[in-house]
């Protein structure tokens, strides 16, 4: 392999992108930017020396380093042993870089090439980026390409080698029909390898058996990125970053006496879930959902949600229309405190008597509900509910030492904690203390340190976080002082349409916030998350954050297609298409499986008598011919296209041959077949001249090369007896295997 | 083939797929990768499994049509000489409508030969209805009919993992004749019982009636000055213009190839036996001399004298052919027929063994034809008749001729 030569250089970039998502994993750019510098140096030193590679006492020099650098990374930097595997790409990249010296050789290409597969091997045990994804469609498009080139002058090298070495000569073209062109005809071939192997892929990583895992390796995707959601069962701190997840959840409409709520100022908390127990970095709800007998006073009006004697006037509450999307979820949202309820579209309905969030057993898609809340802590309904609401659940979070002796500290600084009349302010001056400007508001807050509690990581020392630590930090200090509080998990906020008069909530509105127990006027509602840091940010429409929330979008789907992609997603997959399938069959059952389904197919409906399963049969067999011959029609028209769009020397080489002039192609292949093969440069009269010089019979030869010129250049048409000379002459050539044969 | 043509097609011998080296190596990493992959549950991993393993199927099924459809022609010379290049013409043709061959290897099956030695030539790309000519320059090192029969095609395309071919039939012969060397004494003299020198052989060319007869391929120790340049720089061979002197003679060259079968010391002096008549032969013919050939075995071989460009081919193909390992005694089958007189004439023996039967035969042909010398194998006068190798030239040269040993 020459250095230098297209194929060394697309060689030295696919290596350097392989390294990529392995030096990313770590952020360990300087190592990259070593290897850059190599592939630039290697490229510097093999043109400046003529393709001799650098001195093996240098090469071994740097294998020396690289095993120095290897074990000081190993045994000196970590004492994880995941991060091993980590250490030994730096290493292999170290090798990568040594090798881009002494790249001559088609074996050095080769090693190179094995190097960059390991890199990428590496990566797919230690990335989850979608860094690899991009890696991989490089590698799919210029990778292929480049294998099918290397591969291609390798063996043509190894061949006339062999050939030279046996008989001192290489073989020889000597010539061919049509001129070889590599440019289109290379590209599609590399397009036709790609995608047959991009899906030939997928099809292997879909089918493959998941969930045997035996932890050898365990998993080590780290830093996978996860939608927060209002509707999940538990709350978990950890270090993953939050995607911003468009999906549509609900459309709720606000109105209070008849007049619509409406502006962009507007937002209600929308309670989903409580959880009031914490431990180890995970909050978990105790519902006691139980089912909620639906005693309308009459029809027409709703239903109440809690115990009272009479129904309270509607203008006086808060009225939320619900549209829900599909969110495969029965949790009804409604501001605290929910008071009624019309629910027609709605089934088995459950509520929590004591935090009242509600969950219906059977939603439809698209239901459609609406709640009434309490706006007022003053009145009969109201005294009712703080009488209901109280708490009467044990504590038993686990608050660790730090943030007990925090929430203490703070707690004297607004209050008494023993005097529950106090439990408000000490909540404000929380709720205060966690909006201050110390504490960040942020998606991604990066990697806990290790055996640290994160809502000490996040109190002491990184400070930054989203809404579930703001509400967490809270909860506990509340709670760690004696005060009752619950974290509320659900959505706040949402996008105003001015046409609709609604508010359109996605998952990206899901947030978490406070409620606390105050013995005048019950569950308060608290929120620690600074509000300027997410409005602001929500705010941001500049070329730069849509670029970003772009790729976070890309990382997202990357996350969840491909990263997150197990048994259930195939099932779901396999799902889709049954369902998909099932709409050829009308009488379908959910529960055939899929060989069932195109046994159903081919078999026809069970109703059908036999004659109508034969003409069933016939039609189904005309529905294939149909399709055969559509492809036909598909393939006879994309050689028009072919020809139409072939490149110009090709067009007029087959353009230039008048239909009258096609006799001396006949002629050509059938001296062809005797043995007289016309070769490229010789003239067609140099090649007739020779045949009716070497050959008695051919001699007629040269009378039908000048016909040829006259017709295919002079625009003239053969006479009637020239046609019938020449037909004669073709007939003889055919059939006579001695004619033209005499010398 | 028609478009629902379940026509077989029998001169195609698909000969399946196989790993190739690289490919096996690279399997055993696959596993490794897929084996992981499982146990950790890593998508990643899995999607690069899945990605090598599809390497795999693509290599094995990508391709294929073409291949098959590939169509060659073989064409070979009637008959080479042993240790000379020669050149085989491949005209291959793809047959299929659509598909394009793509990095396709072209091997000749030589039979009992190992795949390194055979002929290969490499098409980087075929387009369909394209045909190509190769041409392979391939050098045959042992004398004797080879047969034929088969022609693989075989492609790693695209990425090297698998090997799939496929086999053409494609009859031929190729009739190897034995090396031609160098005489060191005047062929004319060489038949003759007296003695000759290296010096009369030169005489008659110093003097100039040489005749042109025509061209031939250049062979060791032709001189220089005969190198037809504008040819050879034309064809891309060395070649020579030959010359014949106004000889009017007629020679016999008779060959003993008694010889055990297994015996690889005889084996190899009947091939130094049959180069040497088939220099002296050849020596014979350039200088315009009538040459006949004789040799004993099943059936006993009688070539009358001839002489001229055409008649060369038909002596060579017979050296060519001739085998050894039997025991017929060549006097016994001289003596079986009969020899009209117009046949007489000088004649050189060349043999195997130096035994009594050879000595016999010798007497056999001087009765039966004239002055016979007898040449044989392994022997010092051997080596100053007949020079197979360049590099004894000089010194023979300086030992004053060739001196061969005559029959009683």
């Amino acid at each position: 392999m020459r250095p230098l030569s297209p194929l060394h250089i697309v060689l030295l970039l696919l290596t350097l992108a392989n390294m990529l998502p392995a030096m990313e994993v770590e952020g360990t750019w300087w190592l990259y930017g070593i290897a850059i510098g190599c592939a630039a140096l290697s490229c510097l030193w093999l043109s400046r020396s003529d393709g001799r590679p650098l001195p093996q006492w240098v090469i071994h020099l740097s294998v020396f380093a690289s095993v120095a650098f290897l074990c000081w990374e190993m045994f000196g930097q970590h004492d994880e042993p995941t991060v091993h595997i980590v250490d030994l790409s730096h290493f292999i990249a170290l090798l990568a870089c040594i090798k881009f010296f002494e790249c001559v050789t088609y074996r050095d290409a080769g090693l190179i090439a094995i190097i960059s597969f390991l890199l990428m091997s590496i990566s797919a045990l230690i990335s989850a980026s979608p860094m690899f994804g991009l890696v991989i469609a490089l590698d799919l498009t210029i990778g292929v390409g480049w294998l099918m080139s290397f591969h291609a002058e390798r063996d043509q090298y190894q061949i006339e080698t062999r050939m030279l070495k046996l008989s001192g000569s290489e073989p020889v073209v000597v010539s061919s029909s049509t001129p070889s062109r590599k440019g289109p005809a290379y590209s599609r071939a590399v397009g036709a390898s790609a995608i047959y192997l991009l899906i030939t892929a997928l099809v292997i990583f879909v089918f493959l058996p998941r969930g045997l895992y035996g932890g050898i390796f365990g998993r080590m995707h780290g830093l996978v990125p996860v939608s927060v959601t209002g509707l999940s069962d538990v709350v978990e701190l950890n270090d993953s970053a939050v995607f911003e997840d468009p999906t549509p959840v609900f459309k709720v409409r606000f109105s209070k006496g008849g007049i619509p709520i409406s502006g962009e100022d507007y937002s209600a908390y929308l309670r989903s879930r409580t959880f009031d127990r914490y431990y180890q970095g995970r909050w978990s709800g105790t519902p006691m959902l139980v089912p909620r007998a639906i005693a309308q006073f009459d029809p027409d009006t709703p239903a109440p949600l809690i115990d009272m004697p009479a129904a309270p006037a509607l203008n006086t509450l808060l009225k939320q229309e619900f549209w829900l999307d599909s969110i495969g979820s029965g949790v009804l949202f409604a501001v605290y405190p929910p008071v009624l309820i019309d629910a027609k579209y709605v089934k088995g309905l459950r509520q929590d008597r004591n935090d009242f969030t509600m969950e219906a057993a059977g939603i439809r898609e698209a239901a459609q509900y609406t709640v009434y809340s309490l706006q007022s802590d003053a009145g009969p309904v109201a005294a009712r509910l703080r009488r209901e609401s109280a708490p009467r659940r044990e504590f038993n979070s686990e608050i660790p030492l730090r943030v007990r002796e925090l929430a203490s500290e703070l707690a004297l600084r607004f209050g008494d904690p023993s005097d529950a009349a106090q439990h408000e302010a000490i909540a404000r001056g929380f709720e205060r203390y966690l909006n201050s400007t110390d504490f960040e508001y942020t998606l991604r807050r990066g990697p806990l340190r290790k055996g640290v509690e994160p809502v000490v990581d996040f109190l002491f020392d990184n400070r930054r976080g989203h809404c579930e630590f703001f509400a967490t930090a809270m909860v506990l200090m509340c709670q760690s002082v004696g005060i009752r509080a619950r974290l509320v998990s659900g959505y706040h906020g949402g996008e105003f349409n001015d046409a609709g008069g609604f508010f359109r909530v996605r998952q990206k509105d899901a947030h978490a916030w406070v409620e606390v127990y105050t013995q005048g006027r019950g569950w308060l509602t608290f929120d620690p998350t600074p509000a300027g840091g997410e409005s602001a940010r929500r705010r941001d429409e500049s070329l730069w954050a849509q670029a970003r929330r772009s790729m976070d979008f890309l990382q997202f789907k990357w996350s969840t297609w491909v990263v997150s992609f197990d048994q259930e997603s195939r099932d779901d997959l396999a799902a889709g298409v049954k369902k998909w399938l099932a709409k050829f069959s009308e009488d379908f059952d959910e529960r055939r499986t899929f060989g069932e389904l195109i046994k159903t197919f081919i078999y026809g409906p069970d109703v059908f008598v036999w004659w109508q399963r034969v003409l069933y049969w016939l039609l189904l067999l005309l529905f294939v011919v149909l399709v055969v011959l559509l492809f036909r029609v598909l393939w006879i028209l994309s050689l028009y296209v072919r020809e139409l769009v072939a490149d110009r020397s090709e067009t007029q080489e087959r353009i230039a041959r008048r239909p009258e002039a096609r006799f001396y192609d006949r002629l050509l292949l059938l001296l062809a077949a005797k043995g007289h093969v016309k070769p490229p440069h010789v003239t067609p009269r140099e090649f007739a001249l020779k045949l009716s010089a070497a050959h008695e019979d051919l001699r007629a030869l040269s009378d039908f090369t000048e016909w040829f010129y006259e017709v295919q250049y002079g625009q003239r048409d053969l006479s009637e007896s020239r046609w019938q000379r020449l037909r004669q002459f073709i007939t003889r050539l055919r059939e006579d295997a001695a004619f033209g044969s005499r010398t | 083939m028609g478009f629902f043509s379940l026509r077989r097609n029998r001169e195609v011998r698909n000969e399946g797929v196989r790993l190739t080296w690289g490919g096996s190596v690279f399997l055993i990493g696959v596993l490794l990768i897929g084996l992981t992959a499982v146990d950790a549950d890593i998508n990643l991993l899995l999607l690069m499994f899945g990605f090598c393993a599809g390497a795999y199927i693509v290599n094995a099924t990508y391709g294929w049509r073409a291949l098959r459809h590939l169509r060659v022609r073989r064409v070979v010379p009637e008959s080479v000489i042993a240790g000379q290049s020669f050149q085989i013409r491949y005209i291959v043709t793809n047959q299929h409508r659509w598909a394009i061959a793509r990095s396709v290897v072209l091997e000749d099956i030589f039979p009992g030969r190992h795949r390194d030695e055979t002929p290969q030539a490499f098409i980087r790309s075929l387009r369909p209805g394209e045909s190509i000519t190769l041409n392979v320059q391939f050098i045959c090192r042992e004398r004797g009919r080879i047969p034929l029969q088969a022609v693989r095609f075989f492609s790693r395309f695209p990425f090297n993992l698998v090997t799939k071919s496929v086999r053409l039939v494609a009859e031929d012969e190729l009739i190897v004749c034995p090396a031609v060397g160098r005489m060191l004494i005047d062929p004319t003299s060489a038949a003759r019982s007296t003695e000759s020198s290296v010096t009369a052989s030169t005489a008659g060319r110093s003097r100039g009636d040489e005749e042109y007869s025509g061209i031939r391929e250049y062979r060791h120790g032709d001189s220089v000055r005969k190198i037809y340049w504008r040819r050879s720089a034309r064809t891309g061979q060395l070649v020579i213009r030959e010359t014949t002197q106004s000889v009017n003679k007629q020679f016999w060259c008779a060959i003993d190839t008694r010889s055990k079968r297994r015996s690889q010391a005889e084996a190899e002096a009947l091939e130094k036996t049959m180069s040497a008549a088939a220099t002296f032969i050849c020596s014979a013919l350039e200088q315009g001399a009538s040459v006949g050939l004789i040799c004993n075995g099943d059936p006993l071989v009688i070539l009358p004298p001839g002489s001229g460009r055409a008649y060369r081919p038909r002596l060579m193909r017979e050296l060519g052919l001739r085998e050894g390992g039997h025991e017929d005694s060549l006097a016994q089958q001289i003596r079986r027929h009969p020899w009209p007189t117009r046949w007489q004439a000088s004649c050189v023996l060349f043999s195997v063994r130096d035994d009594a039967e050879t000595r016999d035969a010798a007497a056999c042909l001087k009765r039966t034809l004239g002055p016979t010398r007898c040449v044989i194998a392994n022997t010092p006068g051997f080596d100053q008749v007949v020079s197979l190798s360049g590099e004894k030239k000089n010194n023979v040269r300086r030992n004053g001729g060739g001196k061969g040993r005559s029959a009683a």
